[in-house]
């Protein structure tokens, strides 16, 4: 098999793996966490993973259609979570050029930060519309949880997407 | 250009992805319900693995909240069972004083009857041989009882004292084989002596065979032996039998007083048959 056969059927695990890994997040989020007392934000996990492993069109892409997913999914208008995504991605892609970010402590750092970004970035889209009477009064509230309740995830996420990325795919 | 467009591609695609999302917030914002092709077509792409998740999030929710609300339930059926519990004893314990107050009722009017120095006495304790037929009173010498007393139910003669220590008395029982009371037929006035049996019953001996008894006939006491007072209900005749070789009837008694369940006593002091009464 030659190299350039083996980096194609790499890349294509890759997709199918995050394709996969983001569909199921969607429905996760969308569905189930419904149940929990918090909704744990899967997809900002995902954006931060492919802003520091992935920091690439495909992962620009990615990122935005994750939001974009979400948005459509949710009822949220449609641009809103693709816009926080894909300033998230944006952020980490740019962090990840100067720091060093496979760090366990500084990717926890940078999914609190892009906790705040996204938070941000939905508010200030909400200007436009009647979300921010909603958000604002209760930001640090819902940073602080989010926040909390994304970084306790942050490690099986990243563990569980690295180890499927690894995967021998090959028979 | 070319080179430029290479070494910053991440950037302007990051750049093109912002704009585009910024571009469809400002225009979903402004107009939520315009129809957005792409977002249609995920959202029926969706569509199947949404209802199929959420049923079964659904259903395994349903089933969690059953077995929740089942422990929940096993705990206040406990809670309930055990609360059922104290008030059943609760129940139990004021039905009993009611009985209770029933029965010393009786024994207080039954004072009141009789007219004579009465005390009144609980059942502590009973004789564990069965062919003899004794009880124990709570209340002894320092409560003025002393022995030949007569013991009473309001229902009829239990027995006498046979011996007191300072704070109990034993009394024979009507019953017992060494017992006798002096008894007559109420309806007749035919004299015998009211005596236990071996059996743990009575019979009223030494009665003539002149005399008329029937099955039905109240024996009641005479007052003539000086320990209880007369007119006292003994039994009522159960059987009457006659032998030719005998002297006597065999008159079998059927105690009205339910000597194995007696509580409360009156005991009451021996009584004075005086000239004329």
């Amino acid at each position: 098999m030659r190299e350039s056969d083996v980096s194609g059927g790499k890349n294509r695990w890759t997709l199918l793996l995050l394709a996969c890994s983001g569909v199921s997040a969607v429905l996760l989020q969308t569905t189930v966490f419904h149940y929990l007392p918090w909704i744990p934000d899967l997809l900002l996990i995902l954006c931060v993973y492919l802003g520091i492993y992935h920091p690439s069109v495909g992962g620009a892409a990615g990122a935005f259609f994750l939001g974009y997913g979400l948005d459509t999914c949710s009822g949220v208008p449609v641009g809103m979570n693709a816009f926080a995504m894909s300033l998230v991605f944006a952020g980490v892609t740019a962090a990840s050029r100067r720091l060093w970010l496979t760090n366990p402590l500084s990717v926890l750092f940078m999914v609190f930060l892009a906790v705040v970004l996204k938070t941000s970035a939905f508010l200030f889209l909400g200007e436009f519309g009647e979300l921010a009477e909603v958000f604002q009064p209760m930001v640090a509230r819902y940073i602080m949880w989010d926040a909390t309740v994304a970084m306790v995830l942050t490690p099986l996420v990243f563990t569980l997407l690295y180890l499927g990325e690894s995967f021998d795919y090959r028979p | 250009m070319q080179r430029l467009l290479s070494k910053y591609r991440v950037i302007l695609s990051c750049g093109f992805f912002l704009l585009l999302s910024l571009f469809l917030a400002a225009v979903n914002t402004r107009a939520p319900y315009r129809i957005d092709p792409v977002g249609v077509l995920l959202l029926e792409v969706m569509h199947p693995l949404q209802v199929g998740v959420t049923a079964v999030s659904q259903r395994t929710e349903r089933l969690w909240d059953r077995y929740v609300a089942l422990w929940a339930v096993r705990e206040q059926n406990e809670a309930l069972r055990q609360r059922l519990e104290v008030l059943e004893g609760m129940a139990q314990q004021t039905r009993e004083l009611g009985l209770t107050n029933q029965r010393l009722e009786k024994l207080l009017a039954l004072r009141e009857e009789l007219g004579v120095t009465a005390v009144a006495a609980h059942v502590v304790g009973r004789s564990s041989v069965a062919w003899v037929q004794t009880v124990i009173l709570d209340k002894g010498e320092s409560h003025g009882l002393t022995k030949g007393m007569a013991v009473l139910v309001p229902e009829g003669v239990v027995g006498r004292v046979v011996s007191v220590s300072a704070h109990t008395a034993r009394v024979q029982l009507v019953s017992d084989a060494n017992s006798g009371v002096d008894a007559l037929v109420q309806r007749t006035r035919a004299h015998g002596i009211a005596a236990g049996t071996i059996e743990g019953g009575c019979a009223l001996k030494y009665v003539q065979r002149g005399d008329e008894v029937q099955v039905g006939d109240q024996v009641v006491t005479s007052g003539l032996d000086g320990v209880f007072p007369k007119g006292q209900l003994i039994g009522t005749v159960a059987r009457v039998g006659m032998k030719d070789s005998r002297m006597f009837q065999d008159v079998e008694v059927m105690l009205s007083a339910e000597l194995s369940k007696v509580e409360e006593v009156l005991v009451v002091a021996p009584v004075v048959v005086r000239a004329g009464e």
